[in-house]
């Protein structure tokens, strides 16, 4: 299985935190993308097979929310597994995302173990489906 | 009226998060106001029971520093990464700063950092009242200078 993963973040220290993060992994992704909002990420999206991503909440143009919300009602992009990467922490700003089915939230700032952890969990529920 | 919650809330939050963040470690979390110098100043909108701006302000130095030691030191190759560490590491400690003073089932809305190079003196950061904002010194000798201004 080709490895594609999307990092979604306005921030360009934040996306090159979690690119090194990622490239530092065991499995490392065979791809990675960067997209600074949410608009960036639907081009992104369309062009290419992404499995995975990591997705702040509050961007520019369109936010970690209205992302989430638009891919899941397109029946392709919808078995993408994401994890939302964010400084926010309180619960009705993270519980839209659970609902709408994201893996896991990650809080900033994080040691680089717990983004591999997640990581990690994420190619293996995309290795189940595969699988299934 | 004292800020006593808010004073509390950056003094538990900024220097945590400038170490875990960032890897900048305080010697001093109520140094003195330092002598006024170039800042790099980050400043972050929010509101929720209360509305204002929270500020980060320190040396292009030690943006820099920042920014090499979130990021690498191959991976600076650009000044203006120092800025946007500064604004990122803001971006962090607002969050939590407005979870521990206000409570994690509080909503609020923070908007999007900037950065200005400013005189520290001419900064509101430097005028806050002491318990609107804590004065840090770091081991390598920087400060950095955190507080929240706030309206009505």
């Amino acid at each position: 299985m080709t490895l594609a993963v999307l990092i979604v973040d306005d921030s360009p220290i934040m996306r090159n935190i979690l690119k090194t993060t990622l490239e530092l992994c065991d499995r490392r992704p065979d791809h990675i993308y960067e997209a600074a909002d949410g608009i960036e990420a639907l081009e992104y999206l369309e062009k290419e097979d992404i499995s995975i991503a990591f997705v702040d909440i509050h961007m520019p143009r369109m936010s970690g929310l209205e992302l989430i919300e638009r891919l899941n009602q397109d029946p392709h992009q919808r078995s993408i597994a994401i994890a939302v990467v964010s400084s926010d922490g309180h619960n009705k700003a993270l519980a839209p995302f659970i609902e709408h089915g994201v893996r896991a939230t990650i809080r900033k700032p994080f040691h680089p173990e717990q983004i591999r952890d997640v990581y990690r969990s994420l190619v293996n529920i995309q290795n189940h489906k595969d699988r299934a | 009226m004292t800020n006593a919650a808010l004073s509390n809330a950056l003094i538990s939050q900024v220097p945590r998060i400038l170490e875990e963040a960032a890897y900048v470690l305080i010697e001093d979390t109520n140094a003195p106001l330092p002598e006024s110098y170039l800042a790099v100043v980050a400043e972050l909108d929010f509101s929720g029971p209360r509305t204002g701006v929270m500020w980060l302000a320190t040396s292009a130095e030690e943006t820099q520093r920042l920014a090499e030691e979130m990021l690498g030191q191959d991976h600076v190759d650009d000044s203006i990464m120092g800025e946007k560490a500064l604004a990122e590491v803001l971006n962090i400690i607002t969050p939590w700063v407005l979870d521990a003073w206000w409570g994690t089932n509080t909503e609020y809305r923070v908007g999007t950092p900037l950065t200005l190079f400013l005189n520290l003196r001419d900064t509101t950061v430097w005028s806050l009242p002491d318990d609107q904002r804590v004065i840090l010194s770091t081991v390598t000798g920087a400060t950095v200078l955190c507080g929240a201004s706030l309206q009505g």
